[in-house]
């Protein structure tokens, strides 16, 4: 098993594909930093305006990155579903179909470890770079270690339901259209009209765990289970689609 | 002749209502090259599917050394094999592509050497994309990989497709050289005049089962496999 985790690591770590969704990860995040700064600025009358309380709630902005890194993962299953490299793969690993799925699935854990940890890290220092660079005062209380771990565990969660939904969608565009659409838009609108709803959503959940402050969130725990039942329904569905389907 | 390798009784494969493959029934034996033949359509990639535990049969069973292909753990070792059209990334290095096989297999980067060097594969070509390949380059280059493992069953399909004629007169004598060793080798392929000088056995099937056996003793008259041919499955 652990042959065939490292092969699936040197089919993707390092290698364009990672680092151009790790850029675009980062790339929405920043975005959304400056624009919610931007308006907690004109809403405090300028950036000294702004409460120090914003700074973890800034820098949990940096979950854009789980949305690269379940992609990647993603990816990791649908090129080769694309492509036909699967069988070799599935010859590899001596046609065990489950050996294969989760295989991948700790694999992805390891590719997007190191977006994880950037994720996590940058997250930390927010609070200290928007103050470098602005009037705002992010005050002793607003390192943001919860925050950060949180953005590092969902980032790492993202990953094999990245895999889970690769398998599920098979094309590598449809993969990422999903992956874009729920995380950006279904989950979001949920959220937004149906709170009841969209608390269960996976990537509600997920801003649960690292303590976003979307409306109506969940506390830590239940948004980790919720989290967690999400993957729990991916794999099983992931794992008897994956055994049954013909590849040729 | 020794016991077979591969043991194929009553295959079958259907695809929704289609039927893919009927009622294959057939031996392979080690030490011999053995032809899988038939036209385009006939089954030969989804024959080598089910033996390689790639697909499920809808009927029958397939045993190699006397066991289902996919509840043996050492499949991947046990056989080598490639693919009409390749199997790796196109977009992938062969560099990486290699080091991910040898990281899969478990073997040593100087086996992934010995076996480019055995196949006459210039490793100057490694940091090229696979799918920057010539046709015969690739077809070395998925011979390589299919023998890193060192394994006792070596199926390849269609590995003729796009060699020139001294890739192919390479390709006969490295199948010969393997079979000598006392591997299995199986060989799709549709273009017979190639095959004829290359087996020892064939399996000529259209859908269905034609022939089994070896090639001289091809149940049809004609001088040359492709007249046999064309008795047995019809056409022309």
């Amino acid at each position: 098993m652990l042959q065939l985790v490292r092969s699936e690591v040197r089919k993707v770590f390092p290698s364009l594909m990672w680092v151009a969704l790790l850029g675009l990860g980062l790339a929405l995040a920043i975005i959304t930093i400056i624009t919610e700064f931007n308006s907690a600025a004109e809403a405090g009358g300028g950036a000294s305006g702004i409460p120090s309380e914003q700074g973890p709630i800034l820098a949990g902005y940096w979950m854009s990155v789980h949305l690269a890194a379940s992609i990647v993962a993603a990816l990791m299953v649908t090129r080769e579903q694309d492509s036909g490299a699967i069988e070799r793969t599935l010859l590899f690993a001596s046609s065990s179909r489950q050996r294969t799925l989760w295989s991948k699935t700790l694999a992805s854990l390891v590719v997007v470890a190191p977006m994880a940890l950037l994720a996590g890290l940058l997250s930390l220092f927010t609070p200290t770079i928007l103050a470098a660079v602005t009037d705002f005062e992010p005050g002793n209380e607003s390192y943001p270690w919860t925050t950060a771990l949180g953005l590092f565990g969902i980032c790492l969660l993202a990953a094999p339901w990245g895999v889970f939904i690769g398998i599920i969608c098979r094309s590598s565009i449809i993969a990422a259209l999903v992956l874009v659409f729920t995380t950006l838009v279904v989950d979001v609108f949920l959220i937004g009209s149906v709170p009841v709803v969209g608390r269960m959503t996976f990537t509600v959940a997920l801003s649960s765990v690292y303590g976003g402050e979307t409306a109506g969130n969940l506390e830590f725990l239940p948004g980790l289970a919720v989290a967690m039942i999400w993957l729990v329904i991916g794999g099983a569905l992931a794992s008897l689609v994956f055994s049954r389907r013909e590849f040729k | 002749m020794s016991s077979p390798t591969i043991e194929v009784k009553g295959l079958t494969k259907r695809f929704g209502s289609t039927e893919s493959v009927s009622d294959l029934t057939f031996d392979v034996y080690p030490g011999r090259v053995t032809g899988l033949l038939g036209p385009n359509g006939a089954g030969k990639s989804t024959t080598i599917r089910m033996v390689l535990g790639l697909t499920a049969p809808s009927a029958g069973s397939v045993k190699l050394l006397g066991a289902d292909p996919r509840s043996r753990g050492d499949l991947g070792r046990l056989v080598g094999a490639s693919m009409e059209g390749g199997w790796a990334l196109p977009g992938m290095s062969a560099r990486r592509d290699l080091a991910t096989a040898v990281a899969a297999l478990g073997v040593t980067k100087t086996r992934a050497a010995e076996v480019l060097q055995l196949v006459g594969f210039d490793e100057r070509h490694l940091n090229k994309p696979i799918g920057k390949f010539s046709t015969g380059m690739r077809q070395r280059y998925s011979l390589a990989v299919a023998l890193l493992g060192d394994p006792k069953i070596i199926v390849l399909d269609e590995p003729t497709n796009g060699l020139d004629p001294q890739g192919i007169t390479w390709l006969r004598g490295a199948l010969r050289e393997f079979s000598a060793r006392g591997m299995t080798v199986v060989v799709s392929s549709h273009m017979l005049s190639e095959v004829e000088q290359i087996v020892d056995d064939v399996v000529v099937l259209n859908r269905n089962l034609k022939y089994a056996g070896p090639l001289r003793d091809i149940p049809a008259e004609g001088e040359t496999l492709e007249e046999k041919f064309f008795q047995l499955v019809g056409g022309i």
